[in-house]
């Protein structure tokens, strides 16, 4: 992946170079490249279908419910004959947020004769997954007037999808026991491709410009990634033997990003 | 001719405005830098003893006479001096305070028979766990150094008072009356003893 990255960026590159050569000899460009420094908004997951066959913790772990922002920046394209496309860009800030409460609710009906659980502070609270990786994406414009372009888009990447764990503690009601109840990601890092479908609208602030143009937009996309997760459950009640369980999951991440975005063509 | 001279003079002057901006951003931004918090240091001067029933989420410290020895708990309350205070007392900024000195030893005595293996004056440390944010035996709480943790108080401080929970994790063999004397060590050599009132568990 990281060879057919730097391939992409390379040819990027030449490609590039090619189009300021075309305008420097005075001939209409076939190729111009595009830039794309910001982009943010929102990413809303997606409900999944519910498998009953996973404990509750794992279950709140691996559907994830909570909008969460998105953010990205720093996408190069390049744009042949003002209509068919390819980008690179590295997607470095998708993620959403476990619904932690899940696991909260959980406890508190497993274990009637303990207080409200409390979540541990020897173990890391981080209740985000987040995915990063490499992106392209190959697309069409069609321009619908002086201004407005609509953009098909069709994008995959290869992303490092990464988790945190949770660990709680429970204190028994009219004593000092307690069990310590941990669910551990068993590999924090996992390898998995993504798909998106992109639909991008743009309004073109000056089309007529000879140098940069500037392109203001709203993107509406559609993403999905499948990834294989496998957790244990540790339950660690002071002064008895841990009980542990193990779980696979192929967690399905489906959702939509609406995002507010910005390109200048060269 | 004057019309030449008008735009440089513009210029110029737009130039001289940049500086200036950039001036001011950047004195600004090393300003920010040099205002971050200060870091104090105090030691413990005296500790206190208070009972405690842990039956619930959070312990009841007050006139407890009696609990069950399987929620019975020691809440040991340290007065804290700090070192080098602030010299302004009008200051009401957040600051960070730190322990100075590390903590040596912490025991426990029971001062009455505690069961059939420890006679009045043995030392049962091993029976305690300290509530600190994680259960730690006295041990590992004092190898784990989290008598150093750090406080951030608002203002202007001469002494303040830090508070160390020890959870009773075997009950005494038999019902009757207990006290504990608790013994600290830090390494600047300065021992603190108490004793809790007597306890019916």
């Amino acid at each position: 992946m990281k060879h057919l990255s730097y391939l992409l960026v390379s040819i990027l590159s030449l490609l590039s170079v090619a189009a300021c050569s075309q305008a420097e000899a005075g001939r209409p460009r076939d190729f111009t490249v595009t830039f794309s420094p910001v982009e943010a908004g929102g990413f809303i997951p997606l409900k999944t279908q519910k498998d009953h066959s996973l404990p509750a913790p794992v279950y709140a772990f691996t559907h994830r419910k909570n909008p969460h922002i998105h953010a990205n920046a720093f996408r190069v394209g390049l744009l042949y004959r003002s209509k068919y496309g390819i980008e690179l860009f590295y997607n470095f800030a998708m993620g959403t947020r476990y619904a932690a409460a899940g696991i909260e609710d959980y406890l508190a009906q497993a274990y009637p004769a303990y207080e409200a659980p409390k979540r541990t502070l020897t173990v890391a609270r981080d209740y985000k997954a987040d995915w990063k990786g490499w992106q392209g994406a190959v697309f069409y414009r069609i321009r619908l007037n002086g201004h407005l372009y609509l953009e098909p888009k069709l994008q995959c990447g290869f992303e490092t999808f990464s988790q945190g764990n949770a660990a709680f503690y429970l204190k028994e009601k009219g004593s000092n026991q307690f069990t310590e109840y941990f669910v551990n990601a068993d590999r924090q890092q996992v390898k998995a491709p993504s798909f998106h479908y992109i639909l991008n609208t743009s309004w073109m602030l000056n089309p007529n410009a000879k140098n940069i143009k500037i392109e203001p937009g709203l993107k509406a996309e559609y993403f999905r990634m499948n990834v294989d997760l496998d957790y244990t459950i540790t339950q660690s009640p002071y002064g008895f033997p841990d009980k542990t369980g193990h779980y696979s999951v192929n967690q399905a991440i489906r959702g939509l990003i609406l995002a507010l975005y910005l390109k200048m063509h060269y | 001719m004057h019309g030449h001279g008008s735009y440089l003079y513009e210029t110029t002057r737009n130039e001289s405005m940049s500086v200036k901006l950039f001036v001011t951003i950047l004195a600004a931004f090393i300003c920010f830098s040099a205002c971050k918090k200060s870091n104090h240091y105090f030691y413990t001067r005296a500790i206190r003893l208070v009972n405690s029933d842990n039956s619930w989420e959070k312990p009841d410290t007050n006139n407890i006479g009696q609990v069950s020895g399987q929620s019975y708990m020691i809440r040991i309350i340290s007065s804290e001096h700090v070192i080098d205070p602030i010299k302004n007392k009008e200051y009401t900024e957040s600051v960070w305070y730190f322990q100075k000195y590390d903590l040596k030893a912490l025991t426990v005595r029971s001062l009455s028979a505690f069961d059939s293996t420890h006679a009045a004056g043995a030392d049962i440390s091993r029976y305690f766990l300290t509530d600190y944010g994680a259960q730690y035996t006295i041990d590992e709480f004092i190898s784990s150094k989290r008598i150093n943790k750090k406080y951030s108080l608002t203002g202007y401080r001469e002494d303040f008072s830090t508070y160390l929970d020890l959870m009773l994790m075997k009950a005494p063999s038999v019902k009757g009356r207990y006290d504990f004397e608790v013994r600290m060590i830090f390494d600047n050599g300065s021992i603190f003893t108490d004793t809790t009132s007597i306890m019916l568990l």
